[in-house]
């Protein structure tokens, strides 16, 4: 055998101990990929099972949400709108809201001119309620005083009753009187009575016209004194021109600035006129 | 290479033991390979 021979052999001894080698070690090291990979076909099989059944729940479940979607933007939609209400709604309330700010500005305002009125008034009333005591001291004098008047008032109402007594009895007393005096043909009236028992005042005037009577002798004159000078009915009242006696009037119609009188007496030969004299101090 | 003689019965060596040796080595490789072919029921297809 040659030398290359011998090489090959050996070498064909070394690569058949290195195949044996590798053989064996495959053949006790190697894993069983065959029963993985059922395992593995088998929980591939469970878990696509699982997966559909999962895949259509969540198909369900899509469903679902898609239904509850739905509700939900009609849901959204009808909250929208209520939104927009409820938005409009505070536009309007905001709106309102400012009224109202400006009528409580307004209220305030007038709350406080109220306030000062009420300062005002309560100034006042203490003003009057010291005006009330002084009213009430000063009623209280005039309750007194009214009293004392209640007191003098009764004791007049009867004097008043007293005299009302009296006035009736000189009443009486009167009328019997006036029926004598008639009875005995004398005056009645107290004017004449007094010209009959006093003399007239001191009185001047003239005649401001005269005329005699057309039916009967009397001659009447106008005078131009009167009431007023203090002359009455049935006074007399001498007539004169300078110093010449001209006749004697008596008055029958006495007015405030004029009288009308009679002549009683006369002057022989003279003739009464007017701007003759009257006097009373004959 | 040489021409062989035809007359001589050469004798067994060590060469052709170690030969026999590698023959072992192959069967016995083979067979290891077999069993685990067996495993996956002898199919090659994947």
């Amino acid at each position: 055998m040659t030398f290359l021979g011998k090489v090959l052999v050996v070498v064909h001894l070394v690569l058949s101990v290195l195949f044996m080698a590798f053989a064996g070690a495959v053949y006790t090291s190697q894993t069983n990929w065959r029963t993985k990979h059922d395992a593995l076909a088998k929980t591939a099989t469970a878990a696509q099972t699982q997966a559909q059944t999962d895949q259509q729940a969540l198909q369900t479940s899509i469903t679902e949400l898609n239904a509850k979607l739905a509700a939900t933007q009609n849901e959204k939609t009808t909250w929208e709108g209520k939104a927009k209400s409820l938005e409009d709604e505070n536009g309007r309330l905001d709106t309102e809201n400012k009224s109202l700010k400006t009528s409580l500005d307004g209220q305030r305002t007038v709350a406080e001119l109220n306030s000062q009125e009420a300062e005002e008034r309560s100034k006042e009333a203490q003003v009057q309620r010291a005006r009330n005591m002084e009213l009430t001291q000063s009623r209280s004098t005039l309750s007194g005083d009214l009293n004392s008047v209640r007191d003098e008032l009764f004791s007049l109402k009867l004097k008043v009753a007293d005299n009302q007594e009296k006035y009736d009895a000189l009443l009486k007393n009167y009328g019997t009187m006036r029926a004598y005096l008639a009875s005995k043909d004398l005056p009645t009236d107290p004017r004449v009575m007094s010209v009959k028992s006093s003399p007239p005042p001191a009185v001047d005037g003239k005649i401001l016209s005269a005329k005699r009577e057309e039916k009967g002798n009397r001659t009447l004159v106008e005078i131009s004194v009167g009431q007023d000078d203090g002359l009455i009915n049935e006074h007399t009242m001498t007539i004169y021109r300078g110093d010449k006696y001209l006749g004697r009037i008596r008055l029958v119609d006495v007015r405030p600035d004029r009288s009308v009188g009679v002549v009683v007496d006369t002057a022989p030969n003279s003739v009464i006129q007017v701007e003759d004299h009257v006097t009373t101090k004959f | 290479m040489s021409p062989r003689s035809s007359d001589s019965n050469p004798a067994p060596d060590i060469y052709v033991g170690l030969l026999f040796a590698s023959l072992a080595a192959l069967i016995v490789g083979i067979v290891f390979l077999a069993l685990e072919l067996g495993k996956y029921g002898w199919a090659v297809s994947a």
